[in-house]
């Protein structure tokens, strides 16, 4: 009767084999009190890890170690500014998450956006709030010469290199001979200013030879390009999310879950009823694309955001399929390529990413709350009138209550990842090189 | 298995046709509106007042203008001039204040919805004595009693009061005077960018009379008033004023600038003051002959005097000025004023002379932009209201400088009675159309005066002839214009309307914005109610009947061709639409793609039966698709073939109405009317509604006739095959443990547990309605909503992949043979979400019907909508899929 016992057994597995996959009852995990069905198990997955910051950009200096080293030393380099004290690093503090903390952001002028992390940023889409760069190198351009930022210029850049023989030498190791100008006196300063022709800064830049303004402007590129080799290197990894995730793929219920109770609850109310991952998708916690969230007028304005970034990022030189590209193909630029404007780009920003989210308050494009709390107190209450555009239809209010809420943050707070080395938060000293992550 | 593909494909209709009600996501940016510098003299135009009427299509759904912003304005106002039938806004004016830059052009602002600034208040205030425009560069205050204008202006920095009054005289050789009694002051216009006084006074000395009316207008943040004038010499008069003069008076310290007549030419002075302040002055040669001029003087007063030929009775004459408060040294520079800048700049580039709708926001792009939005827009059931409102927006564009009130209707209408310059033909519409009598009555009365002049002067112009044409219609025994005529008078507007735009690109001529006024006007009249459209139905018809020579032209008439039901007209329109790319004929591609053109009235068929001397009974059988009838009686036959031209028969539309037709019974049935008078003849019509879309019912019978071989997915056949080797080894043991087993008993349990193992292989009816569920398996092929073309999809991946570009192979299959050359452009929304993708995809033609789509971004989780449009020739079709993330 064993035999028969083991025959029936195996026929009975034959034909559970037969059946479709989706018969199969999964059952429902339970971890630290909170169910989660199969398909929020697989939602969880998706969410972690991070995957390797992809190789084939427009910059082909991105891996270059060297080009690091000297966009580490420009990041942090005041005398690509007008007064010679602001830097990048002066609203990208690493200390502070590489943010400023302030609500907006203040350089020369203050601005009316918040100053986003850098963290991760190597996995973006698009750049600034409104997308309106499609390169890390072409972003970090933009600031130097922007008269509220830096206030600098491309050709003041060019000299201070020039001038400079330690950062020459650097340039040089990298991209070959700086090149010599043509134009006799040519002017400290310079850049193009499209919108306004009588700034002295363009009138300089109209005065060099078009030669020069060439070689200018790739020199300044090349300067991109290193920041952005700097810039890829800031990642945030290894949070307690990723840790859980990792027990998760590895084993059906974690036994020693490295996040709390309440962060577990929170992970279920983001990813089920608070329906978070609609766009806070993926392992970066960002779809990379832009939304309407209805937020009213705040205190800076109209704000048209993703509409008129559209127009800027077509006609940027600048940008992925321009001259300074270091691939043009539409296969590395199918986002420019086929990007188009639409109506209900109006009032959309970019969804930004969560990964150290408990770090880089005041939130929103304008900055406008002060803390967690405050967003999700926007998302359960959705009370305000949009300032431009129409809200993004699948929002509803959520009606939150305040353990909830509480639970929501204590998730956030696992996104955070482990500190980053020191030698890449600050001025690399002259004899100290860069270390691999 | 087989039920499967027929599953799949129901649910795949299910969902086309509910995309299909529910529209297009998103109408959340209702327009663009272009803004554009009009002459090269690279001023900045900041704090720039602009008005433009804007018109809207039925389905924004926007009922109030409390959520409207027009990003990148600094104040806007909004004035909803008419709505749709559902409540929607249908015709909106816009006065905003906005910048153009230095370097700009034109700059482009969206008008979207969102959250309104708190707005600085209305310009106007008023009490029992005055009435204050305070713009914020200075206060402009106008007596309620006594005589001119202005009273007062207050600045920051001084008061300016003349000793002789702001006013306006007309001296004549009779030495006609002023009579207050009949002087009424109305606040028209107030908001938070512009308000509008008009005075309405009147000279009279019996019987003569003459009307003076003032329209002041201040905008915010300008330190400058509008001043409109116009005279009306009643037609009653007795005899022409010969030489009169306007004199406009205002203190020293005013600049005058820019005595603005459309037609006009200007020469521009400088000259200092005794202060030093820089002082500009105008004369004014217009095309007409009148002159305006302004005169400096050192007495502290200037006049501006305008001097009409004539005034003769009947006759308008207006002219505007502008009256610049003549700012101090120090407030010059923060009291931004457009015209200084441009008046002043004249002189230098072009010898003093320019033509002054330089001087003015143009609109006229932004109306461009607007019909070219209607062009290219991909719904095509709003073309035709779009071009209504292309129309109305002609109309507002020229009502903006004359507030586009019946009275300012009225004044354009009288404007057309003081020479044939301003061609009334249009103008004359308006008092036809509309009740009122008065107006009728004082058109006619001018009628019969133009009619002499005209048979004196022996002239044949075309304008003419359609001008004696409605004065002829004083011996109708009705008032109502006739179709025939009214139809001239939409063609020769429209004729005009081009030759106006390729004269100038920037603005019509005041002649020609008559006939356009009128036009728009009757087509706005016509459109106003279904009654009304239904008339115009007959008018086009009747074009139909009237002139079939010009159908076989070059002037092809594309409304007829719209609503013809006739194969030799339809046949002719097909061939111009294959030899023509003109507008016309682009205009006629995209209302083809409009389901208006399904609405075709029908001939009848009727049999009449005499059931007494004094009454007859018609009966027919009710034809599908039949929404109303029309009956019409004549003594001699009722032509029915639209090409017919014989002398002997009546055209159906010059028949006599029979009233109280019936509505159509259930189709199919007989259906009677009695008559009340038994009729010489009679002939009927029903009013075939088609429609867009096939029926449900239709489609799903299509396709169930004609579906594809049912496609097995990777997925569905891995499952197959596992099915087959679990059954083949099952089969294997059974014969193996059969031979072993002998027992009957052991058999049994085998037999059991085999038939066990052969249930869960074996597919289940359960199993297929799973598997044709839209989440797991979604429609790759569905049919395009007009019923034209069967449209195929398919992708590399296995499953579309979540925020990552992709591509798609279509094919698009015509159910009929089709000459032209097919293209698509491919969509996709998120309807429960108001947006769609971000992308353009690209196409490429691949041959065959077939293309390769790619840049297809999803980027969100949920259900999207893939939108396949297929364009033949003037044909516009949208084939859905639904696609669940």
């Amino acid at each position: 009767m064993k035999r028969h016992a083991i025959i029936a057994l195996l026929t009975l597995f034959i034909a559970s084999a037969c059946n479709k996959p989706d018969a199969i009852e999964h059952p429902t995990l339970t971890i630290l009190g909170t169910e989660f069905t199969p398909e929020q198990r697989a939602e969880i997955l998706s969410l972690s890890p991070l995957p390797q910051v992809a190789t084939k950009v427009q910059n082909k200096y991105a891996a270059d170690k060297r080009a690091a080293l000297l966009g580490q030393q420009l990041f942090f380099e005041t005398r690509l500014s007008r007064n010679n004290q602001i830097s990048c690093a002066t609203c990208h503090n690493p200390k502070l998450d590489f943010t400023d903390g302030k609500p907006v952001s203040e350089g020369l002028d203050s601005v009316t956006r918040n100053s986003p992390t850098l963290l991760n940023l190597a996995h973006s889409r698009w750049f600034y709030w409104d997308g309106r760069k499609d390169s890390l190198w072409a972003q970090s351009l933009e600031p130097i010469e922007n008269s509220k930022e830096m206030g600098g210029s491309r050709t003041q850049a060019y000299h201070l290199i020039a001038n400079d023989q330690k950062l020459r030498k650097a340039y040089e190791d990298i991209f070959g001979a700086l090149p010599a100008l043509e134009t006799t006196a040519s002017p400290p300063r310079g850049h193009p200013i499209k919108l306004n022709h009588d700034d002295p800064d363009h009138i300089a830049w109209t005065r060099l030879l078009e030669a020069d303004q060439q070689k200018i402007n790739i020199f300044f590129a090349n300067l991109g390009k290193s920041i952005a080799a700097y810039e890829r290197r800031l990642a945030s990894t290894n949070a307690p999310f990723d840790r859980f995730v990792a027990e998760l793929r590895t084993s059906k219920t974690p036994v020693k879950p490295s996040i709390s109770a309440s962060a577990v609850r929170g992970l279920k109310l983001f990813i089920d009823r608070g329906q978070c991952t609609l766009c806070h998708s993926g392992p970066n916690f960002t779809d990379m694309e832009f939304h309407n969230l209805g937020l009213d007028r705040g205190s800076n304005g109209l704000d048209t955001g993703r509409y008129d970034a559209i127009k800027m990022i077509k006609r940027d030189s600048f940008n992925g399929l321009g001259p300074f590209s270091d691939n043009r193909t539409i296969e590395v630029n199918k986002p420019l390529f086929f990007l188009a404007q639409k109506p209900n780009n109006m009032g959309e920003f970019k969804t930004p990413t969560l990964r150290n989210i408990a770090n880089t308050a005041p939130y929103m494009h304008d900055g406008r709350f002060t803390d967690l709390r405050e967003v999700i107190l926007f998302y359960s209450e959705l009370n305000q009138t949009p300032a431009l555009g129409h809200r993004e239809e699948s929002l509803q209010p959520l009606g939150l209550t305040e353990d909830e809420t509480a639970d929501l943050i204590s998730f956030l707070k696992t996104l955070t990842g482990e500190k980053l080395p020191p030698d890449l938060l600050e001025k690399p000293s002259n004899n100290k090189g860069i270390k691999s992550p | 298995m087989p039920f499967l593909g027929l599953h799949r494909f129901c649910l795949g209709f299910a969902l086309l046709i509910s995309s299909a009600l529910n529209g297009r996501a998103g109408h959340d940016l209702f327009t663009q509106l272009v803004f554009s510098e009009t002459s090269d003299t690279g001023l900045a135009r900041t704090r720039t007042p602009t008005s433009v009427g804007i018109p809207l299509p039925p389905d924004t759904k926007l009922l109030s203008t409390t959520n409207l912003v027009l990003v990148g304005s600094t104040e806007t106002q909004f004035t909803i001039l008419s709505r749709w039938p559902n409540g929607s806004i249908r015709w909106l004016l816009l006065d905003a204040i906005i910048d153009i830059p230095k370097e700009a052009a034109s700059v482009s602002l969206p008008l979207t919805t969102g959250q309104q600034a708190p707005h600085q208040g209305n310009l106007a205030s008023e009490d029992a004595s005055e009435i204050r425009l305070n713009t914020g560069a200075a206060v402009f205050v106008i007596p309620k009693l006594g005589k001119g204008f202005l009273s007062r202006i207050e600045t920051a920095d001084q008061q300016l009061i003349s000793s002789q009054p702001f006013d306006i005289e007309i001296a004549t050789r009779e030495g006609y005077d002023r009579s207050p009694a009949l002087r009424t002051i109305t606040l028209e216009k107030n908001g938070p960018v512009t308000a509008s006084v008009l005075i309405q006074e009147a000279l009279s000395i019996e019987p003569d009379r003459l009307e003076i009316k003032t329209r002041v207008t201040a905008f915010r943040y300008q330190s400058y008033l509008k001043i409109e004038f116009l005279t009306l010499s009643s037609p009653q008069n007795r005899l022409a004023i010969d030489s009169p003069t306007v004199t406009v008076t205002a203190p020293l310290s005013m600049k005058s600038l820019a005595p603005f007549t459309e037609s006009a030419q200007s020469r521009v002075h400088s000259v200092k003051s005794d202060e030093g302040r820089e002082l500009l002055w105008i004369s004014e040669k217009r095309l007409d002959g009148s002159f305006m001029t302004t005169t400096p003087s050192k007495t502290g007063i200037q006049t501006l005097t305008h001097r009409p030929k004539s005034l003769k009775p009947g006759s308008l004459e207006r002219a505007t000025i502008y009256l610049e408060t003549s700012p101090t040294p120090n407030t010059a520079a923060t009291i931004a004023n457009p015209l200084i800048g441009r008046a002043a700049s004249v002189e230098t580039y072009n010898d003093g002379l320019a033509f002054h709708d330089k001087l003015l926001p143009t609109e006229s792009e932004a109306n461009r932009a607007l019909l070219a939005s209607a062009r290219t827009s991909s719904d095509a059931a709003n073309a035709l209201p779009y071009i209504k409102a292309f129309l109305r927006a002609v109309n507002e564009s020229y009502a903006q400088f004359y507030a586009p009130s019946k009275h300012q209707i009225e004044t354009q209408w009288n404007a057309g009675i003081s020479s044939r310059d301003y061609s009334s033909v249009g103008i004359g519409i308006w008092p036809m159309m509309t009740g009122d009598t008065t107006l009728r009555n004082q058109y006619l009365d001018w009628g019969a005066n133009f009619l002499k002049r005209v048979e004196e002067s022996d002239t044949d112009l075309e304008f003419d002839k359609t001008l004696l044409q409605l004065v002829d219609l004083r011996s109708h025994a009705s008032i109502e214009p006739t179709p025939d005529i009214l139809w001239n008078l939409i063609e020769t507007g429209l004729d005009n309307w081009q030759a106006i735009q390729a004269r100038s690109k920037e603005k019509p001529t005041p002649a020609s914005l008559d006939l356009i006024v009128g036009l728009s006007l009757t087509l706005q009249q016509a459109f106003a109610s279904p009654e009304n459209e239904d008339q115009v139905y007959d008018w086009l018809e009747s074009l139909l009947y009237q002139t079939p020579e010009r159908l076989r032209g070059e002037r092809w008439h594309y409304e007829a061709y719209l609503i013809s039901g006739n194969p030799e007209i339809i046949r002719q329109g097909n061939d111009y639409l294959e030899r023509s790319n003109s507008e016309t004929a682009q205009n006629l591609r995209h209302l083809m793609a409009s389901p208006l053109r399904y609405r075709i009235w029908r001939p009848l068929s009727l049999s009449v039966a005499k059931t007494s001397n004094s009454e007859a009974l018609a009966s027919w059988t009710v034809p599908p698709r039949a929404e109303r009838y029309r009956f019409k009686t004549a003594p001699r036959s009722i032509a029915s073939s639209l090409l017919e031209t014989s002398t002997d028969s009546v055209p159906f539309h010059e028949a006599t109405n029979l009233i109280d037709e019936p509505l159509p019974a259930r189709r199919g049935s007989r259906q009677t009317f009695q008559l009340p008078h038994p009729p010489h003849q009679i002939s009927g019509r029903y009013l075939e509604r088609g429609g867009a879309l096939p029926t449900p019912d239709q489609e799903s019978r299509t396709e169930t006739d004609e579906l594809p071989p049912p496609s097995i997915s990777p997925h569905d056949l891995s499952q197959q095959l596992l099915q087959i080797a679990g059954g083949f080894v099952m089969l294997v043991l059974i014969r193996m443990w059969w031979k072993r087993y002998q027992s009957k008993v052991t058999r049994l349990l085998l037999l059991a547990v085999a038939s066990l193992g052969f249930a869960a292989c074996s597919p289940s009816p359960s199993d297929s309605g799973a598997t044709a569920s839209p989440e797991s398996n979604e429609a790759t092929v569905s049919l395009s909503d007009g019923g034209s073309f069967r449209v195929r999809y398919s992708t590399e991946h296995k499953t579309i992949p979540l925020n990552v570009h992709f591509g798609i192979s279509v094919s698009v299959e015509p159910i009929n043979e089709t000459k032209n050359s097919i293209t698509i452009e491919v969509s996709a929304d998120m309807p429960s979400h108001g947006h769609g993708i971000n992308t353009a995809p690209s196409v490429q033609d691949l041959g065959n019907g077939t293309f390769q789509v790619d840049g297809i971004l999803l980027h969100m989780k949920g259900k999207w909508e893939l939108y396949v449009d297929i364009i033949d020739g003037p044909i516009r079709e949208r084939a859905s899929f639904p696609i669940t993330l």
